[in-house]
Parts: C-alpha cells; sequence; structure tokens
C-alpha cells in the first residue's frame, strides 16, 4: 500500500503541534498546581497561628 | 553603573526575575503566533513543492528550525552553566535546568519530522548515520540533564551538577554540525554556504520566519519554566509568601 506524500507533511505537523503544545502547557498547568498547594498550606498555617 | 549593567544586576534577584518575567511572556507569545501564522502560511499555501521532493519539502520549515533550537539552546545552556559556575549566579542554575525540557522537546520534534521526512525520500526512518546519531546523543544529554537535576534533593547542588553536564555535553554541538562534513553522511549538507543560501527566495522566506518563531517559542517557555522553578525553588521565602497573600486578596 502505498502512502500519500501529504500524510507523512500531515503527520510531522501533528507531532511538532502536540510536543510544542505540551511544552507550552506543562508549566502553566504546574504553576497552577503548585499555587493551589502554596495557598492550601498558607491557609492551614493561618489557621493554626 | 550603566543601565544595561543595572538591568543584568536586578534580573538576578528572583523576585524581580518573576514580576518583569510576567509582563514579558504575553508578548512573546503573542509574537510567536502571529509569526507562526504568518510562516506555516508563507511554508504550507505559498511556498512552491521541490521538484524532486515534492510535498514533503514542506516538513523542513519545522524540521529545521526544530533541528537549530535544539542545538542553540544546548550551547545556551553551557554558556549559561558556565556563568552559573565560576560567578555563581542562581538565576543562571534556573535558565540551565529550564532550558533543558525544551531543548529535548525540539530535539524530539527534529527526530520524528526528519524520520517521517526519511521515509519517503530515502526509503527508511532511521539510519545510524553520523548527524542522526550525533542528534540522538544530543537527545540523550538533555535527558541526563534533567535526570541529574532530579536526583539530587538539595535544588543548589543538582542544578550546578545539571550546569556541569551541559558544559561537558557541549562537545557534541560541533560533531552535530561537522558530522556531514566530516563523514559521508546520508543526511544532506548545509544548503547555507558561504556563496548565500542556495535555496529560493519563496521556500527561504518561511524558513527563516519559522526560524525566527522558534525563538520567541523558546524565550516564552524559558521564562515560564523559569518562573514554576523559582516558586519551587523559594516557596518558603519572603517574597513567594507575599506574592501568594496577592494572590489571595485578588
Amino acid at each position: 500500500m502505498s502512502v500519500s506524500y501529504s500524510t507523512f507533511v500531515v503527520s510531522a505537523y501533528l507531532v511538532g503541534t502536540v510536543i510544542l503544545l505540551w511544552a507550552a502547557l506543562a508549566p502553566v498547568f504546574n504553576k497552577r498546581s503548585l499555587l493551589r498547594q502554596l495557598k492550601a498550606r498558607q491557609a492551614r498555617m493561618e489557621r493554626s497561628r | 553603573m550603566n543601565r544595561v549593567t543595572l538591568f543584568f544586576h536586578k534580573m538576578g534577584s528572583p523576585p524581580w526575575f518573576y514580576r518583569v518575567s510576567g509582563y514579558v511572556i504575553p508578548w512573546l507569545w503573542a509574537i510567536f503566533i502571529v509569526l507562526t501564522a504568518i510562516g506555516l502560511y508563507l511554508g504550507l499555501v505559498v511556498a512552491p513543492i521541490d521538484y524532486q521532493q515534492g510535498e514533503t519539502v514542506r516538513i523542513m520549515y519545522l524540521h529545521v528550525p526544530s533541528a537549530w533550537m535544539s542545538m542553540m539552546i544546548y550551547g545556551f545552556m553551557a554558556i549559561m552553566g558556565v556563568i552559573a559556575l565560576v560567578w555563581r549566579i542562581r538565576m543562571m542554575e534556573v535558565l540551565v535546568i529550564s532550558s533543558a525540557p525544551i531543548g529535548a522537546a525540539f530535539t524530539v520534534i527534529a527526530l520524528v519530522t526528519g524520520s517521517l521526512w526519511g521515509r519517503p525520500m530515502w526509503g527508511t526512518f532511521w539510519v545510524w548515520d553520523a548527524r542522526l546519531t550525533s542528534e540522538l546523543v544530543l537527545l540523550f544529554l538533555y535527558f541526563g540533564v534533567i535526570a541529574l537535576y532530579k536526583a539530587y534533593d538539595e535544588p543548589r547542588k543538582a542544578a550546578r551538577a545539571a550546569s556541569l553536564l551541559s558544559i561537558v555535553g557541549a562537545f557534541n554541538l560541533p560533531i552535530i554540525y561537522f558530522s556531514v562534513v566530516w563523514w559521508n553522511t546520508l543526511h544532506q549538507g548545509s544548503s547555507f554556504t558561504g556563496d548565500g543560501p542556495g535555496i529560493h527566495p519563496s521556500m527561504l522566506w518561511p524558513l527563516l520566519i519559522m526560524a525566527t518563531t522558534m525563538k520567541f517559542f523558546y524565550g516564552a517557555n524559558l521564562l515560564s519554566r523559569a518562573r514554576l522553578t523559582l516558586l519551587k525553588q523559594d516557596h518558603r521565602k519572603r517574597w513567594v509568601q507575599d506574592l501568594l497573600s496577592e494572590e489571595s486578596s485578588k
């Protein structure tokens, strides 16, 4: 079965998009989660005072 | 102290870096999006197909800039690693470890898109050619830097070890660059020779625009990751506590 050249082009750009999206979004989600944890810890500490 | 020196001195301060980078990041993303739209339009719609490669030549507009970025980022990491180790500047350590995942991402893109171009053009996804192999070694070096940083409990010690590996690993950059000259490789040589680029402007412009836009991606992503690393390392410090109080009161 022959695969058209366009399939390779589309696949390359799909892979590129997914990896760049992961690279861009990972720090955003990690930061949100970290801030949530830090705020919860700060609130706990203030309550315990 | 002149303004430029003062700026760099201030950038060494985590709270100042965090605040200033917060203003810069949206602009870098905006430029990246606009330039990418232009580059993709020129590369995928306007640029002609190659008389030998056909449509697959369009993979080059992603593959070549990614391969350039993979080498450029490692080069920056090595330079920042030297500065971090010699002058003990903490922000440089943060930038080294924040650069590694971005460099690894670009290396994976370069390897995968290269394979997807190689299958129809060379008849195979992979050959143990000097250029491909040295680029794969670069990916392992990126993984090594990331793994080494995660292997230590003490962040500064970890960052210094990662900086050292960045410097040592820089030996691979000239090997990647000159691999097509030193060895008889299946991978083509540079299209940018001393006589000027051997590429028609209709193909050269999208390539240059895509190469430029990747720099903005790196800038925006690096700053985002550096901010996250600072928050993780300094979460017990006063400036992070103030920042959290500010965010909570919003």
